[in-house]
């Protein structure tokens, strides 16, 4: 869908810069029938055709498993089952030789299945105790041999599909635990080797269910923690993002799958943030404050309890070091001239000053400051970076706050004047902003075109 | 890199492959053949449930009896064996095995293997469910692994007509604890066996 955008955007740009002079006809017609060439998907069709037949087949000896049909001794069903794992990693091995890296990865997805339906089989024919987290754990432990060896991205997705689902369950066995852990940063690996879209917010949604898995340990009175952990998450998120697009910057290798990693942990970071921020609107009374006894006046006091309570609780300090290490390095980064840096470290700012919101006087207002803000923020971001998924998010983070604020200050006078004259405070400020910070990178842009 | 390395290098890959997910999908079947080699039978109660719920599908759903137990169906020096445990805690219930065919008798509820005296039969089991009934009754709801009875389509229907309270398990349950569903029998004799390979 990318490449039919970019080829769409190429037919309309390339005949202005043959008249500008920058391109001959030559080149011009050279460079369409590359694009067009890359754009056109309709050799792949015969591919996908084969490989929902094969997922279809790896579903029909699913099924023909569940039936328990009693005419074939078992001994021929699992042979016959080990059979077709051999035949179908053969398959994988022999288009991988060919050249049809996708049918490969179809095929490894079909072995992973069969490979699912393998244990069920076992289980079912030889009566084994019924094991939930051991038969995902196991079933994972496979899809992740078919991701690596084979090369799979499907594969890969399989695996954590079950990992996720294990999240949901109890883990006796220690090496579940150790098992479910490993697979984040081998899954992280497996996306920068292999990049994809849909296996990087698979791993996302994954780190994110580790997390809360984690958080779920604490005692029952400090799962109050939850919120606080989730605007940690957010903050680690666009900061790991964040450092990852810099450092993709200079690298020849990795380059590309570093920075679209970069880029979807900052649009998972921005979703979290501006959750949380209104989330921290809407609940201005912290759970924390009523909870643990803390003082709910003065924003020092209120600071240095947050402080004790983060440092003393491991769920809360990891991601607040991460993302305090982020802050620093974004803050680096700016001072040094790397201003596209600014708008994600104060959205990162913002969001972790949230948390000490209640510790202000007119908690409320200024909670409602900072959603309004990281909205119109994260609608710079997707201005400046040319991301438009950025861009509606942050419009639709403004509509929703601004609803809202309208709602709850209906009536009250004093309060919509408040809301009103803050709103066109910060408006002013922003469009002073971005009106010279587009000025300031036009003039860089013509000084280099001059150069 | 040369056709011929890459060539190796990439059937060494996916032969790998093929091992690693044999291997795996063959270990839970080593753990049951351990079992099956170290395990002694002990007869054990299935509590009388609705008959509809019986049998779902083509498998025989297994209730216990020893899925629930009180103090009071300890021996009365033993019943307060029960108040020490939590949710999620691993035990093993000693059981004496009657004569005829009879289900197995609860003796005790230990928290260490090494706990338990010989002459017993020491299944293994998770606490799944603790309540206390009054102060000094306690029940836990346990899972020991042995819920279902896999049977071939058709069978199963003739032992969902059984009543259910004259159907008994022959569980294998080796030296660790480890359990495997090994016989169905009503009124001792046998409906269903699962043996060998």
């Amino acid at each position: 869908m990318l490449e039919a955008l970019y080829k769409q955007r190429l037919e309309r740009d390339l005949p202005r810069w043959q008249q500008e002079g920058w391109v001959n006809d030559e080149q011009a017609r050279a460079i369409l029938k590359d694009v067009r060439e890359r754009a056109s998907r309709s050799h792949l069709l015969p591919m996908v055709i084969t490989g929902v037949g094969l997922l279809a087949l790896a579903l029909a000896v699913a099924a023909f498993i569940a039936a328990n049909w009693e005419v074939i001794p078992r001994m021929v069903k699992l042979i016959g089952m080990l059979s077709l794992l051999v035949v179908s990693v053969g398959g994988a091995f022999a288009c991988k030789r060919k050249g049809w890296d996708l049918l490969s990865d179809i095929l490894c997805l079909v072995a992973s299945l069969i490979f699912f339906s393998g244990l069920a089989l076992v289980g079912q024919i030889y009566n084994l105790p019924q094991d939930w987290p051991g038969g995902l754990a196991l079933g994972a432990l496979g899809a992740l041999a078919a991701a690596f060896l084979g090369g799979s991205r499907m594969a890969l997705l399989v695996a954590l599909v079950a990992l996720f689902t294990l999240q949901f369950h109890e883990q006796p066995a220690v090496w579940i635990g150790w098992l479910a852990t490993a697979a984040l940063p081998l899954a992280i690996g497996h996306v920068l080797w292999k990049p994809n879209l849909v296996g990087r917010w698979f791993v996302i949604f994954y780190g994110f269910a580790l997390y809360y898995r984690w958080v779920a340990q604490l005692p029952r009175e400090q799962m109050v923690f939850a919120f606080e952990g989730t605007v940690l998450l957010a903050a680690c998120l666009l900061m790991v993002g964040m450092i990852g697009t810099w450092w993709a910057q200079d690298r020849v290798r990795w380059q590309q799958s570093l920075w679209l990693s970069g880029m979807s942990l900052q649009s998972a970071g921005l979703i979290l943030a501006l959750f949380v921020l209104f989330f921290r609107m809407l609940v201005v009374d912290d759970s924390l404050v009523s909870e643990m006894n803390m003082p709910r006046e003065g924003l020092l006091e209120h600071m240095w309890s947050y402080a004790e309570l983060t440092v003393m609780t491991p769920q809360l300090f990891v991601p607040a070091l991460i993302a305090l290490v982020g802050l620093v390095a974004g803050l680096v980064l700016c001072v040094r001239g790397s201003s596209v840096f600014a708008l994600p470290t104060a959205i990162t700012a913002l969001v972790m000053a949230s948390v000490l919101a209640p510790g202000l006087p007119f908690a409320l207002v200024f909670a409602s400051v900072f959603s309004l803000t990281a909205g119109l923020l994260v609608v710079l971001r997707g201005v400046t970076q040319d991301r438009v998924g950025w861009l509606l998010l942050g419009i639709a983070a403004l509509c929703g706050n601004s609803l809202w604020l309208l709602y709850e200050t209906i009536g009250d006078l004093l309060g919509q004047s408040l809301f009103f004259f803050i709103c066109g405070v910060i408006l002013i400020v922003v469009g002073i902003g971005t009106a010279r910070f587009l000025r300031r990178r036009r003039a860089t842009d013509l000084a280099e075109k001059g150069a | 890199m040369n056709k011929r390395s890459s060539f190796v290098l990439d059937a060494l890959r996916f032969g790998a492959l093929a091992v690693v997910l044999i291997v795996l999908v063959l270990l839970p079947l080593f753990d049951r053949l351990q079992t099956h080699w170290a395990g002694e039978p002990v007869v054990l109660e299935l509590r009388p449930i609705d008959p509809r719920d019986l049998l779902r599908g083509d498998y025989v759903i297994l209730n216990l009896a020893l899925t629930r137990i009180s103090s009071e169906d300890l021996p009365e020096s033993r019943q307060d064996d029960l108040s020490r445990f939590e949710n999620a805690d691993t035990l093993w219930v000693g059981l004496e095995p009657q004569a005829e065919g009879k289900p197995a008798k609860l003796m005790r509820v230990i928290s260490d293997r090494a706990e338990g005296e010989a002459g017993l039969i020491w299944l293994k089991g998770r606490v799944k469910s603790h309540s206390f009934s009054s102060e000094k009754l306690t029940t836990l709801g346990v899972d020991y692994g042995l819920d279902a009875f896999y049977v071939p389509e058709g069978k199963g229907l003739m032992i969902e007509d059984l009543p259910a309270d004259e159907v008994q398990l022959v569980a294998l349950v080796d030296p660790e604890g480890d359990s495997v569903a090994y016989q169905l029998l009503h009124n001792g004799k046998e409906l269903v066996k699962d043996a060998g390979l």
